[in-house]
């Protein structure tokens, strides 16, 4: 890869940054975990460039690095024994989802909302409607068919909805 | 017709416009004579459009500034290309004389050990570096149009004259760090090695007159550095010259 090329990639990689952290943000618990996850992502696909079609999407390219390296984290941390936390949905089960959220803004509410739902849930409402990718590059950041990210994003919305108490056709909570 | 008829897959994809042409009007159709499909698909849509709206906020949070220093950084030092040098390898090649290929280093002179025949001339501003800054000093000067750190190393005796060790860094992703060994040879100052360096140069700080610096001055037959009494000597010599 030439010069410029690199220095286009790299570019690309620095204006991604933000997207990369909230993406980050949604799989692991802390701001600095997504932080180190970002920067180990941001690193692998540097040495990876060249496998990297200049033209096609570099996010989707990146949010599968980050993807395939988180999962690689969480194996070797299981290898050797550390507790790497319960699922989200699992800690749900025990702490009852008992408080109404009417307080809080809806869309604070939805960010609140989103840290209590399990992580397959969470990966595809981050690709899909957050980040906008398709089903089908959903599907490949994820490693999964298509026909799985639409049933993991179908059953992630109706859950996200109706933790937010929102019933099929209510418009109240339109922001926009 | 029950929204049971559209498996919620299929209402989320005419909601995300994921649905092939023809499918999507038998969607339409259905959501129009079933309010109970067209609030299914506003489910879906309102969903997204939360959840859009929910996290575009995050994106305006800062990137620590670490984080944004280690990306910009991905292939500098290691890899750098090296397009743009102070000293370059056609210098070398045309004064030249023998390069030591293995170490790294270009030799500019009668050879590796040949001190007595070096005919780089060096910039003004560099010069002026030499004779002023004790070693661990650094300064930013301007090379023609442009600026770099120049960070002297170590000093060394060379039969009465003396020789410096010091680096150039242009700051820039594309360059890799110079390092040079220039002589005084009668008036003028001559450069008589250079090489890139892979690795960033240690914080200045790091650099004492007697700890030395690096295997270059070996192949020269320099001897450890001077010390910071016999280097101050040398400099208040170059002041009154």
């Amino acid at each position: 890869m030439s010069t410029s090329n690199d220095a286009q990639f790299r570019t690309e990689l620095l204006s991604l940054l933000p997207r990369l952290r909230r993406y980050a943000l949604a799989r692991v618990a802390t701001p600095e975990h997504a932080d180190d996850l970002v920067q180990a992502a941001c690193e692998r696909g540097w040495k990876a460039r060249a496998q990297w079609e200049p033209g096609t999407n570099l996010a989707c390219w990146m949010f599968t690095i980050m993807h395939n390296l988180h999962i690689d984290e969480i194996r070797a941390k299981a290898a050797q024994g550390t507790d790497v936390g319960a699922e989200p949905l699992e800690q749900l089960h025990d702490h009852a989802w008992t408080r109404r959220l009417e307080a809080k803004e809806m869309l604070t509410q939805v960010v609140g909302v989103m840290q209590q739902l399990p992580q397959w849930m969470r990966e595809v409402l981050m690709l899909v409607p957050v980040e906008g990718l398709s089903y089908r590059e959903a599907a490949a950041v994820l490693g999964v068919p298509v026909g799985t990210v639409m049933s993991r994003l179908a059953r992630a919305r109706v859950e996200l909805m109706r933790r937010l108490n929102v019933a099929d056709g209510e418009k109240h909570w339109i922001a926009a | 017709m029950k929204p049971a008829t559209f498996s919620d897959e299929t209402l989320m994809a005419y909601a995300d416009g994921e649905l092939p042409a023809a499918e999507a009007a038998a969607v339409r159709a259905a959501a129009i004579a079933d309010p109970a499909v067209a609030a299914r698909i506003e489910l879906f849509a309102s969903s997204r459009r939360l959840l859009r709206e929910s996290h575009d906020p995050l994106l305006l949070t800062a990137v620590p500034a670490s984080l944004r220093e280690t990306v910009s950084a991905l292939g500098r030092r290691p890899r750098a290309t090296r397009r743009r040098q102070i000293f370059s390898r056609a210098l070398a090649a045309s004064l030249l004389l023998a390069v030591a290929g293995a170490t790294g280093w270009s030799f500019i002179g009668r050879g590796g050990s040949d001190l007595g025949a070096g005919m780089a001339q060096l910039p003004a501003a560099i010069v002026a570096s030499l004779e002023r800054l004790p070693s661990g000093g650094a300064a930013e000067i301007a090379v023609g149009a442009r600026q770099m750190n120049m960070l002297v190393l170590a000093s060394y005796d060379h039969g009465g004259g003396w020789c410096r060790e010091f680096e150039l860094d242009a700051g820039t992703a594309d360059e890799a760090v110079q390092r040079g060994l220039a002589c005084r040879d009668g008036d003028r100052w001559r450069l008589r090695a250079f090489a890139d360096l892979a690795v960033a140069p240690p914080d200045a700080s790091a650099y004492l007159p007697a700890s030395g610096s690096t295997d270059l001055a070996p192949m020269f037959g320099l001897r450890a550095p001077l010390s910071a009494a016999e280097e101050r000597q040398r400099l208040d010599r170059e002041r009154r010259r």
